[in-house]
């Protein structure tokens, strides 16, 4: 039986001491305190971006909602978008699909590796990694072009980054990833039998391929495609670094146009983020219905057998092929960013003569920005990660161990941020914190909701899973037996589900230190983060420090991840569950 | 430029416009501000007069020259404030160069947020819409910006504070009659290319429009429209047809004159045709494979300015830096930065004219800020991608 | 001393109303067991009387302190009652000697002692010298104990125990009552006992509370409850029943006489208030309460003859299933007494164990 907290319960009548009538009330305020919490940093900001789609509070007129289809300067953006996102999940499926296939199914060597490897490409934040493409596949300079000129004579080009097919690309080599990970779990819960008793009735390879294996995970192939394309959509920093110079606009790279420029038109951006919104969401609510048919797949539990696969002469073909999907997704783009790090002239090989190790000193320690930046990130990150995992806990705990009404509300609250790109949040953020009652404009303090806001169906997630786990009794046992609301959760309920909540925390630093979308329109001077340091200082044509920052926020990344995966699958559970909610 | 624009503006756009147009020799039909008009015939220049009584402030003045009228900022003050949140479109080198001494000197902090001259304004109205400026002094090299800040009330005029020592240096022309900016630079725009790539150089804007520059070209231009009134002028001078051509060379564009010089200096392009004098110096002064130039046929000359936030959180400490960025001594950094300073007395940038050898082209920024929302939307249309607009 | 006075006390969940209008007093150190089947509103009571649930109408008092009405929830913490859960709920992350601490610690009782009580509480429960161990390496029962340790441990004025022993083996079970029984009459701690199992209710309780769908049926001794179900849910209930339907004939000061289907006419006690000549009654016998006999007794009023349809041994006596015409009787006696199948016997019911019960049956409030 579901316990019930009271809840908007009346003042103690019988024993009214002050003391005992304040501790009475704590739930109540720490809950209640909660759900007004969510609803300032999620629903407020919300309306805010209706409102200002319809010109509120200076107009009230749809027009900016008609300009988004009217006039050529919206449509263009909103085309290119639309492209974008067909093109990444079409070729996530070409990268991902094979790959997750060779390492789920067959007997190619080093499997593992390449399957840590396209988890790192994943962590990566796709700014960098598109700086990284600049360097190589510049049209005329880049390390790739020159190497394809020297070897096939080319009199220019070949390849030109700055492209929509460079933009695709890069994107595609990050958000791959879904699609892999997906696919990839889907074939390994694929039972043999299944293939097998398709073999006994004389099917070749192939056609067991085509026939059964194909159709069976299918469901996983499009729901991966489609996160893939859902996300790319709003993945700012390469559609800026990439498409810009090549004078191609996407609605985020649009909608920081409107903003950025002055004056600032809110209208405009808050119309052009619900169309980006609404994109979003179709791509979603497609992908969850996908993901539902999936459940024909034989999910027996333990026990799963699956048929190994020999590659034969194969072996190495396939290899080559998934290594140089990685090296392209993650080695390569890190390599270089290692190398214009320690590079005196990032331009010019890395000899001895060209080695320092002043790069670091300028990003961490000299640079004013930089390292005002990488504090700020390392305390706008631990804030919203500690934030996030409370208020992620409280929410959870409503749902599950309350019978406060709307508590179904506040659930939905708390996961629609999986639908709202950085960009789109910052827009309704900015309009609702730039006027009273609450003005945050200005402040690290709109960085800090923006980043809780982000990530806390993160950890809405991890704490309903965990506290689903732990039966009410726990608690209430330590209730009975002299504890407070508050110490029943703090002795009791948060040490035992601590490793979720420790996941739960991972899950909001780590994207929490490199966010750039949403950063990029909210931040103001003093608030700078390390993402904005970054773009900032490649403005500046500072390639050599921003690299070196990139190799330091990247080992930090990597670092926290490891040990987030470490926990995860301490836990036995996998870390594709926490990706797909990512 | 048509009489109704003038109509719509309001009383203290059009006085600023009246002085622009005072000071329009010879009045092209273009309405070419060459307003600096240090030009090199002997047409009688606005500057001149600025230029003589340079002598008589810098003997009245105390021997702190440039800083002249520190006394009437109350240090004690500034000091205590101690930090200065400055808003600037400069590049970054040159701002620490010019912080560091200050801050020796005061032990008064800058803090500095840098990004395009239209971001940065966009920033500070953003703030005055939440009510809160952070910054106690803004600097962009965008005239057009600060009518439209000044028409906002969102600066406070610097001479009741700093005094007015420092505009007998500039040309009136170049500051606020109403004392709320002063330009603070005079940034020239210049041709720039690879010396490794081009074996004959560029002499003239119209030649960067020859085919062997097809996918050769760069040109700095932000999605917020940064770039946007240099290449008015270039536009104004010489015709749209002129960046029409550069547009069908399908030039690549980037968001600062940092990653142009960038893209050239590695090879990724050969050309440029909206540098920043300074930064183009730089990259040749570092002994990178550019050189740039200053077409006979007139440089635009975008100031930059720089002015006081009313109701700041620290305005002695912003007064102080504000006069030592406007004084002989900080001045002099900008210069040594490769800044054409708008003092007129001090010496032009290594390496390059004086300025009254140029063929200077200035914008009428009161027309510009009128259009300029048309202005961006025809850059858009000639380039693509993304202006502001 | 901890008197619980509970009146008038509703609570509906969901749609549900659970529990309707419950009136209780449980005397000082009294063992009270609330008895139902599942759904019948007893856990629902007992998480009021823990805290755990706010009423929606009614009150709890203990002595005379408020402790729960529609206005007013003292917190678990504060009602100086201990909890024994259905599944011990110990925690895991914590050792014996820890989870038996607990409640000392956040009473700020002062180290030397928590661990003087914690010791003593131990061997009060027989796990002395388990105290470093972590649940996860106790048995069942051990478990058990520990969450009894740990709700006596801080002198609780009234223990809950909410099927304590439901997830336990027979033989456990059966000691495990003996030891509560024990337990509470050392400490004198007034118990509060949920369960649906009637034998166990019978072995432990002072008085039963037997309720079913929210509404208190009857109140009483173990004894009381038996002999004398208030009605016919609590006949049923209360271990095996014969329940023969027929029609009242004729009504007496204190008994009536009901004919059966076949015709037969008994004498019965009345329990239902005013039975009139033409009610339908049910009359309910308990089987043990039948005296089986090969010849015509001579004395009783209540006389019917059958045949022995079925005799089985179990264990410490026999269990016969009589036909009576089309009528199916239930007989349990003394395992010396053993008749064939087939026999033709005679069955005499007293007329005190002969009780006449109306459908459906009414709520009896406690007195």
């Amino acid at each position: 039986m579901r316990a019930e907290t009271p809840f908007n319960q009346p003042q103690i009548a019988d024993e009214s001491r002050r003391k005992f009538s304040i501790e009475q009330a704590i739930p109540n305020l720490v809950l209640g305190g909660a759900v007004l919490f969510l609803l300032g940093i999620v629903g407020y900001p919300l309306i805010w971006l209706l409102l200002g789609a319809l010109g509120l509070p200076k107009t009230f007129t749809a027009a900016p909602l008609l300009r988004v289809f009217t006039e050529t300067r919206n449509l263009t953006p909103l085309k290119n978008s639309l492209i974008l996102a067909v093109g990444t999940s079409l070729l996530s499926v070409l990268l991902g699909v094979p790959l997750a296939w060779a390492t789920a199914r067959t007997d190619m060597p080093l499997r593992r590796v390449i399957h840590a490897l396209v988890a790192l490409a994943f962590i990566l934040p796709p700014y960098l990694t598109a700086l990284a493409w600049i360097i190589l596949l510049g049209p005329n300079a880049g390390h790739f072009n020159r190497l394809l000129r020297w070897i096939f004579g080319f009199s220019e080009g070949p390849l030109n980054i700055f492209s929509m097919g460079g933009v695709i690309l890069v994107i595609a080599l990050h958000v791959f990833a879904f699609t892999y990970l997906l696919t990839h779990s889907a074939l390994q819960s694929l039972d043999a039998p299944l293939e097998e008793s398709a073999q006994v009735l004389g099917a070749s390879r192939a056609t067991i391929m085509r026939r059964i294996t194909l159709p069976l995970v299918a469901p996983a192939v499009t729901g991966g495609a489609l996160l893939a394309g859902v996300d790319s959509l709003a993945l700012f920093g390469p559609q800026a670094l990439l498409g810009s110079p090549a004078q191609i606009s996407f609605l985020p790279t649009r909608i920081y146009s409107v903003l950025g420029s002055y004056p600032p038109r809110y209208a405009d951006a808050s119309a052009l983020s619900l169309i980006l919104v609404l994109l979003t969401v179709i791509g979603l609510t497609i992908q969850r219905n996908y993901l539902e048919r999936q459940s024909f797949i034989t999910v027996s539990g333990r026990g799963i057998r699956t048929r190994v696969v020999p590659l034969g002469r194969w072996k190495w073909p396939l290899f080559l092929f998934c290594a140089l999907v990685v090296i392209l997704a993650a080695i390569a783009p890190l390599m270089v960013l290692l190398l214009a790090a320690f590079s005196k002239v990032w331009t010019s090989p890395l000899t001895p003569d060209n080695f320092t190790i002043t790069n670091f000193h300028a990003a961490l320690i000299s640079n004013q920005i930089s390292t005002r930046a990488i504090l700020n990130s390392f305390k706008l990150a631990i804030g919203a990660a500690t934030l996030g995992t409370i208020l992620g806990l409280l929410i959870a705990y409503i749902d599950q161990r309350t019978n406060l009404r709307g508590r179904r509300v506040c659930d939905y609250l708390a996961i629609l941020p999986l639908g709202l790109p950085g960009t789109v949040m910052a827009v309704g953020l900015i309009q609702a914190f730039i006027r009273p009652p609450i003005q945050l404009y200005g402040t690290i303090w709109i960085l800090l909701v923006a980043y809780i806001a982000r990530h806390i169906p993160l950890a809405v997630r991890s704490a309903s899973g965990a506290l689903r786990q732990i039966d009410p009794s726990l608690e209430e046992a330590a209730r009975i037996t002299n504890a407070s609301w508050l110490q029943s959760i703090r002795l009791i309920l948060a040490p035992l589900i601590r490793s979720s909540l420790v996941v739960a925390w991972l899950l909001i630093f780590i994207p929490s230190l490199g966010e750039l979308s949403a950063t990029i329109l909210l931040y103001a001077n003093g608030s700078e983060t390390i993402s904005v340091a970054l773009f900032r200082l490649n403005d500046l044509g500072q390639l050599e420090v921003v690299a070196a920052l990139a190799v330091f926020t990247i080992t930090v990344i990597l670092v926290t991840s490891l040990l987030l995966q470490w926990l995860t699958t301490r836990r036995g559970s996998q870390i594709t569950d926490q990706i797909q909610v990512t | 430029m048509s009489e109704s624009t003038l109509s719509n503006t309001d009383q203290s756009q059009r006085t600023t416009r009246r002085t622009f147009l005072r000071y329009i020799a010879g009045g092209t039909a273009l309405s070419l501000a060459n307003a600096l008009l240090v030009a090199c015939g002997g047409s009688t220049t606005p500057t001149a007069a600025p230029a003589s009584t340079t002598q008589a402030a810098t003997t009245t003045n105390s021997p702190a020259a440039g800083t002249a009228s520190a006394g009437a900022i109350d240090i004690d003050k500034a000091k205590k404030e101690g930090v200065v949140q400055l808003y600037t479109s400069l590049d970054t080198q040159i701002v620490d160069s010019v912080i560091k001494p200050f801050k020796d000197k005061y032990g008064i902090d800058v803090q500095y947020y840098r990004a395009g001259s239209a971001q940065v304004t966009g920033k500070v109205l953003q703030e005055a819409d939440a009510g809160k400026i952070q910054a106690d002094m803004v600097d962009a090299s965008d005239v057009g910006a600060f009518l439209e800040l000044k028409r906002r009330g969102i600066l406070t005029p610097y001479q009741a504070v700093v005094g007015s020592a420092m505009n007998q240096f500039v040309a009136a022309d170049l500051r606020d009659p109403d004392g709320t900016w002063i330009a603070d630079r005079l940034t020239q725009v210049v041709i720039q290319y690879n010396t490794d790539l081009i074996k004959t150089p560029p002499q003239h804007w119209k030649d960067l429009t020859d085919q062997q520059y097809n996918g050769k070209l760069a040109f700095f231009g932000s999605s917020a429209g940064d770039s946007a009134p240099r290449l008015y002028t270039l536009a104004k001078a010489f015709g749209y047809e002129l960046l029409e051509s550069y547009a069908a060379l399908k030039p690549l564009r980037v968001d600062t004159p940092q990653l142009v010089t960038q893209a050239l200096e590695k090879g990724e392009r050969a050309a440029t045709f909206n540098m920043n004098d300074n930064i183009a110096q730089r990259s040749k002064l570092q002994g990178k494979p550019t050189a740039y130039l200053f077409p006979d046929e007139g440089v635009p000359t975008e100031p930059g300015a720089a002015g006081l936030i009313k109701n700041a959180a620290h305005p002695n400490a912003a007064a102080l830096f504000f006069d030592w960025w406007m004084g002989a001594e900080g001045q002099k950094i900008l210069v040594e930065g490769g800044k054409y300073s708008s003092r007129t007395d001090l010496e032009p940038p290594k390496e390059n004219p004086p300025l009254k050898s140029l063929k200077t082209l200035i914008l009428d920024y009161a027309e510009y800020q009128a259009n300029r929302p048309e202005i961006l939307q025809r850059m858009a249309k000639i380039f693509g991608g993304e202006w502001g607009v | 001393m901890a008197q619980i006075t509970i009146h008038d006390l509703s609570k509906q969940l969901g749609n549900q109303a659970v529990l309707k209008g419950l009136n209780l007093v449980v005397k000082d150190r009294e063992f009270v067991t609330l008895l139902g089947p599942s759904g019948c509103g007893k856990t629902t009571t007992l998480r009021i009387l823990a805290g755990f649930l706010q009423p929606d109408q009614g009150e709890v008092r203990v002595d005379d302190r408020l402790l729960s009405s529609p206005q007013t929830v003292v917190p678990p913490e504060r009602r100086r009652m201990g909890m024994v859960f259905q599944n011990y709920a110990i925690w895991p992350h914590l050792s014996v000697f820890e989870n038996v601490a607990f409640g000392l610690k956040l009473a700020r009782v002062n180290r030397t002692e928590i661990a003087d009580r914690v010791q003593e509480a131990l061997r009060l429960v027989g796990l002395s010298g388990l105290d470093r161990r972590f649940p996860g390496q106790l048995s069942g029962g051990q478990q058990q104990r520990v969450a009894l340790a740990r709700s006596l441990v801080v002198e609780p004025e009234i223990l809950l125990l909410d099927e304590p022993l439901s997830n336990l083996d027979a033989k456990l079970r059966d000691r495990m009552r003996v030891e509560l029984k024990e337990l509470q009459r050392r400490t004198g701690i007034t118990f509060i006992y949920v369960t649906h199992d009637q034998d166990e209710a019978m072995a432990l309780s002072d008085r039963i509370v037997l309720l079913s769908r929210g509404v208190l049926q009857q109140v009483g001794t173990p004894r009381e409850i038996y002999e004398q179900p208030a009605n016919l849910f609590v006949a049923d209930f209360m271990g095996t029943v014969n329940m023969l339907p027929g029609q009242v004939i004729e009504t007496g000061p204190a008994t009536v006489r009901v004919r059966l289907a076949n015709g037969t006419v008994l004498t019965a006690v009345s329990r239902a208030g005013n039975l009139t000549p033409e009610s339908q009654v049910t009359l309910v016998i308990r089987p043990e309460a039948i005296q089986l006999s090969t010849t015509a007794p001579t004395a009783g009023e209540n006389r019917l003859q059958g045949v022995i349809t079925e005799a089985t041994f179990i264990g410490n006596l026999m269990d016969y299933q009589i036909a009576v015409d089309d009528l199916r009787i239930r007989v349990q006696s003394d395992w010396t007494q053993v008749f064939p199948h087939d026999t033709a016997v005679y069955l005499d019911i007293p007329v005190a164990a002969c009780v006449a019960m109306q459908e459906p049956p009414e709520p009896v409030l406690a007195a």
